[in-house]
């Protein structure tokens, strides 16, 4: 109970800019519909940048919750708060978390909106439709995709935070430099056949079938050219890489509740 | 040594090159109202929040109810900050329910109760209540957490008479003597003279008196500002 009150003081905090968040969202969306109503439905390629922002998301909705409890002078009485830090961080990320579902999941209904709206202006229905059926098939990879990238990125701004309340005059170098490290150990680590064995199980998507079917599109459109994409890397995404990618979410998130309730200073 | 609420053992906390806290060994018995006295810039907060375990000690060991201290000796000590501290965005009656949820020893009836005695809206919004009123209401939560010891750093700082009195009452009230210990950090010695059965009296960052306030009336026929004012001559 004492979580979900924190939970719900989370959100409380973090009320006032996430409504902005939304309006902003909103508003990108009447403009980008009347670019692609009135001018071009190319403008439906302006909407991909709004994708890319949301995998900073939780890098800043993180920083800006922990910031406040130290700008608002609320971090004493936080921080004397009788509950492990797992309960106090993990309350904050949560609800950076729950943000971040309900943005980006506005944000892909917006896109699918301008998606098919755009599709009626086009000459040539072919594209626009063959988009929106690959965004029907496979859009939910991306925003599984989008939605761990930004889990990670959270992550890395509670660490370089909480050493920076830990460290006083370097801590904020002293975190960068410890999480740029730890980037490079895990990328060389995820070359090892350790981590493949890890990763490697429950198939969710292979590039062969992706390009076959950009190719069965298009070549079975009578007297249209064809168009023949080759599988390049034989990539496989797997369920593996994303549970994986969590623990190791989980992990960081540990090392900073730890750094919470025993390094970290009001 | 077993009834002892804090145990300082030759504790220092720097900040970059500054030392705040030099070297400090004391020790302070349950029960009763300690006052922690001293100039601006003393070590006074320091010496709080390295109890509470919102600051980290450089050297040293601190130990509170029998516990090193880290963090979480949260569920036995409540801290009261002299800065504003509490969430801007909830009603004082969302403020105590939250606490209820959060201190598992958080008496709210009795929270409440101060509240009410002290004439502070349950509706408005922290953020829109005076200066003296947020005050009011922190001290009611600090005061309404069941817990052996209570700090309260500073809590008559820039405050009004009118509130200062408040607050000084309330503590004479609500503390309860025989299960808790109360240390309050000042800079307005007479004030909270009548309720002191301790004090120690910091002078840049060390310990320079540690008395009983009765052996200093009885003893040597001073008062705590008297002892203080002959110790920093």
């Amino acid at each position: 109970m004492s979580w979900l009150a924190l939970y719900i003081k989370e959100l409380r905090l973090g009320k006032t800019k996430f409504l902005l968040n939304m309006i902003f969202l909103l508003m990108v969306a009447v403009l980008f519909y009347v670019l692609i109503e009135r001018y071009n439905p190319f403008f439906i390629a302006l909407t991909i940048p709004l994708i890319i922002l949301h995998f900073f998301y939780m890098f800043f909705a993180m920083l800006d919750a922990l910031r406040q409890e130290w700008k608002h002078n609320t971090a004493v009485f936080w921080m004397n708060i009788p509950k492990s830090g797992w309960q106090l961080l993990t309350a904050k990320y949560v609800a950076v978390m729950t943000q971040l579902f309900v943005s980006l999941s506005l944000t892909f209904i917006i896109i699918y909106i301008l998606l098919k709206r755009s599709a009626v202006h086009f000459t040539d229905p072919i594209i626009p439709n063959f988009l929106i059926e690959q965004y029907q098939a496979y859009g939910w990879i991306l925003f599984v995709g989008v939605f761990i990238a930004s889990l990670q990125t959270g992550v890395v701004s509670t660490f370089i935070y909480m050493v920076a309340k830990s460290v006083r005059k370097w801590g904020w170098l002293l975190g960068t430099g410890i999480m740029v490290a730890s980037s490079w150990i895990w990328f060389k680590f995820q070359e090892t056949a350790i981590y493949r064995g890890l990763t490697e199980w429950g198939v969710v998507l292979e590039e062969e079938t992706l390009m076959n079917s950009f190719f069965v599109h298009f070549d079975s459109i009578a007297g249209e050219p064809t168009m023949d994409m080759d599988v390049t890397n034989d990539a496989i995404l797997y369920v593996g890489t994303a549970v994986v990618d969590l623990l190791l979410v989980v992990g960081v998130l540990y090392v900073c509740a730890w750094l919470l309730d025993k390094k970290v200073e009001a | 040594m077993d009834n002892m609420m804090i145990n300082f053992y030759s504790v220092s906390k720097k900040y970059g090159l500054t030392t705040a806290v030099k070297d400090v060994s004391f020790q302070i018995p349950s029960g009763g109202i300690i006052g922690l006295v001293g100039s601006n810039g003393s070590g006074k907060s320091t010496l709080l929040k390295l109890t509470a375990g919102l600051l980290t000690k450089s050297a040293g060991e601190i130990v509170v109810c029998g516990e090193t201290v880290t963090r979480l000796i949260a569920k036995k000590v409540a801290f009261l900050a002299e800065v504003d501290s509490l969430y801007d965005f909830y009603t004082v009656r969302e403020t105590l329910s939250f606490s209820k949820r959060v201190f598992p020893d958080f008496d709210e009836q009795k929270a409440v109760e101060i509240v009410e005695v002290l004439e502070v809206d349950l509706h408005k919004k922290i953020g829109a209540l005076s200066k003296g009123n947020r005050a009011r209401v922190k001290i009611a939560i600090a005061l309404s957490r069941k817990v052996p010891l209570l700090i309260m750093d500073e809590p008559l700082s820039g405050l009004d008479p009118l509130v200062r009195e408040d607050i000084i009452k309330m503590i004479a009230k609500y503390v309860e003597m025989e299960n808790q210990t109360l240390i309050i950090s000042t800079h307005e010695v007479s004030e909270v003279e009548p309720l002191l059965d301790h004090v120690l009296l910091v002078q840049n960052g060390e310990i320079i008196l540690s008395e009983k306030v009765e052996d200093l009336r009885e003893k040597k026929g001073q008062s705590v500002l008297d002892a203080m004012k002959e110790v920093l001559r």
